[in-house]
């Protein structure tokens, strides 16, 4: 009897996610309904279109980028952080305060340090490393993307540290001591025991900011090129273009949701299994 | 040479080197965002503005007081959506914690989905999805997907929170008999409430940061600071978007300091 009622602590959750999951799958086969039922013409008609196929590489090119630096940079960081033993752990505010700021002022940060007319155009201007403000290289609203893949960084970093050096330290405290213990260097102890012991935190980490970095809306609308464009703010657009465009935004969110359920995969098979 | 010592030596260069530069990169956008709330104009090529004013505070204080009960009311969505999710995440995290239940990993992977789906696709989808099974209201739709974005988060603080070790001091308080309201009250809640902070300041600061969430589901009916502060940067106003982005940052301290007051008040009722 006690155990029924158990199940009830379930509930609220449930309801939420059901409502989760009618919520994409019915955005996802309403892009599939055409005039006369089942059919691919909403996605024949953005493939058509000539800014699609560039906006695909760009967005993952924007979210590999700034993934794989952030993974390979947070590695980097936490060798040198577990150097510090316990000490780490007065730095954890740091990683907290930069989760914590919302993706728009970040972007405003990022355009206060980098636009023509930003902080880093003036020094180098007194510097006299340029002649004018038009000297200054494009590093927002280029088509690089440079601006946007900066500020992915600067959020993105400090949350795989936040996510995998707990573990990584844990690790470290019993394996990599005992390695060192047996005279390994820091370097090894930390390459060949704690990393390996720990990497599946850290591509966990990788596959959540690389499905977010993919969908994501905020940074590239707001410091994104006018071609390309980010999926995310194509399928915005055409939302605001007007009932009947709906499909078609539906689209374009099919094709992000099937990289992300596809990257989910892969999240879920690296993501330890918590002990119960 | 020791390799513990070395560990001790090194680590103590390199702390000074990372906090250094967390620091500098944490303080310098700050440090912009103070300063050009109060700019009034900066003109190129000065390196630091010199014209000042209370411009663009004045503005959203009193000239456009629409404005400022639209940042009232978004801190209040966002309290009310942080109290919901943490409620629910309780009620998950004790099922996730309660011995010999079915379908642990199924309820683990719901409330992990929602990371790994964009806003966006989540979005346009429950936009039809609400407007199917006739739930209209924008206020409704927008907290409930806010809620959802946040629980990963909440439960994960919660859960961990309630390990084996609270298990522990419950049945030792339960053996001692306390039951009921007071083994809450006394042990339970004391005990989480350390975990039950983090849990409720990230669903605000995930809450308020929401953009696309909030702009699409709540057609522009609900607004979310960031909603509020977007258009500012867009258009260039940037002295309005950072008094907006320092208002939404003093909004989470404020939402700190007041949860660290509690915490050290229920502590001192349990001692």
């Amino acid at each position: 009897m006690k155990k029924k009622i158990s199940y009830l602590w379930i509930l609220p959750q449930l309801l939420l996610s059901t409502i989760f999951l009618l919520g994409i799958s019915y955005g996802f086969i309403k892009s599939f309904l055409g005039e006369n039922g089942l059919s691919l013409e909403h996605y024949q008609e953005i493939m058509g279109r000539g800014d699609t196929v560039p906006s695909i590489f760009y967005t993952l090119r924007l979210s590999l980028f700034s993934s794989f630096l952030s993974l390979a940079l947070a590695i980097l960081f936490s060798f040198f952080l577990l150097q510090m033993g316990e000490k780490w752990k007065r730095l954890e505010g740091f990683f907290r305060i930069a989760i914590m700021m919302p993706h728009s002022l970040v972007a405003l940060f990022f355009l206060f340090l980098l636009s023509s007319n930003g902080f880093l155009a003036r020094l180098f201007y007194s510097f006299s490393w340029i002649s004018s403000q038009t000297d200054f290289p494009a590093l927002v609203y280029d088509e690089k993307g440079i601006g946007i893949i900066l500020s992915y960084l600067w959020k993105e970093l400090p949350f795989v540290l936040f996510f995998s050096l707990p573990l990584a330290y844990q690790v470290d405290e019993k394996a990599g001591e005992a390695a060192r213990c047996l005279g390994a260097t820091p370097f090894q102890a930390f390459w060949k025991i704690t990393l390996p012991l720990s990497i599946r935190q850290y591509l966990a980490a990788f596959f959540i900011i690389f499905s977010f970095s993919f969908g994501a809306f905020d940074l590239p609308y707001l410091l994104g090129a006018t071609s390309p464009k980010a999926l995310s703010v194509l399928s915005y657009q055409e939302l605001q273009r007007g009932f009947l465009q709906r499909p078609v935004a539906l689209a374009y969110n099919g094709i992000i949701l099937l990289f992300s359920l596809f990257l989910s995969y892969f999240y879920f098979k690296f993501l330890p299994k918590k002990k119960s | 040479m020791n390799p513990i010592k070395y560990k001790g030596r090194a680590g103590g260069i390199f702390y000074l080197l990372f906090r250094n530069l967390f620091f500098l990169s944490l303080v310098l956008p700050l440090f912009f965002l103070l300063l050009f709330s109060f700019t009034e104009r900066y003109a190129w090529p000065e390196l630091f503005p010199t014209s000042f004013s209370l411009r663009s505070f004045k503005s959203i204080l009193f000239q456009r007081k629409a404005l400022f009960q639209d940042t009232l009311f978004s801190m209040v969505f966002s309290l009310l959506v942080s109290l919901c999710t943490v409620l629910v995440a309780f009620c998950t995290a004790k099922y996730q914690n309660e011995e010999g239940l079915k379908g642990k990993g199924l309820v683990a992977f719901l409330v992990n989905f929602p990371i790994m789906i964009p806003a966006t696709v989540f979005a346009m989808g429950a936009q039809i999805l609400f407007l199917k099974i006739k739930i209209f209201n924008p206020f409704l739709t927008v907290f409930l997907a806010h809620v959802l974005y946040a629980l990963p988060y909440a439960v994960s603080f919660l859960q961990e929170g309630m390990s084996r070790k609270m298990k522990l001091y419950e049945e030792q308080a339960k053996v001692m008999g306390a039951v009921g309201g007071r083994l809450f009250w006394k042990v339970s809640l004391p005990l989480l409430y350390p975990y039950i902070f983090p849990a409720f300041m990230m669903s605000y600061i995930l809450s308020m940061s929401q953009y696309i969430l909030t702009l699409i589901l709540g057609g522009g009916k609900v607004k979310s600071l960031s909603l509020i502060m977007v258009p500012y940067i867009q258009s260039g106003e940037r002295n309005l978007a950072s008094a907006y982005g320092l208002i939404f940052l003093s909004s989470s301290f404020l939402l700190f300091f007041l949860l660290d007051f509690l915490e050290k008040g229920i502590q001192r009722e349990r001692g």
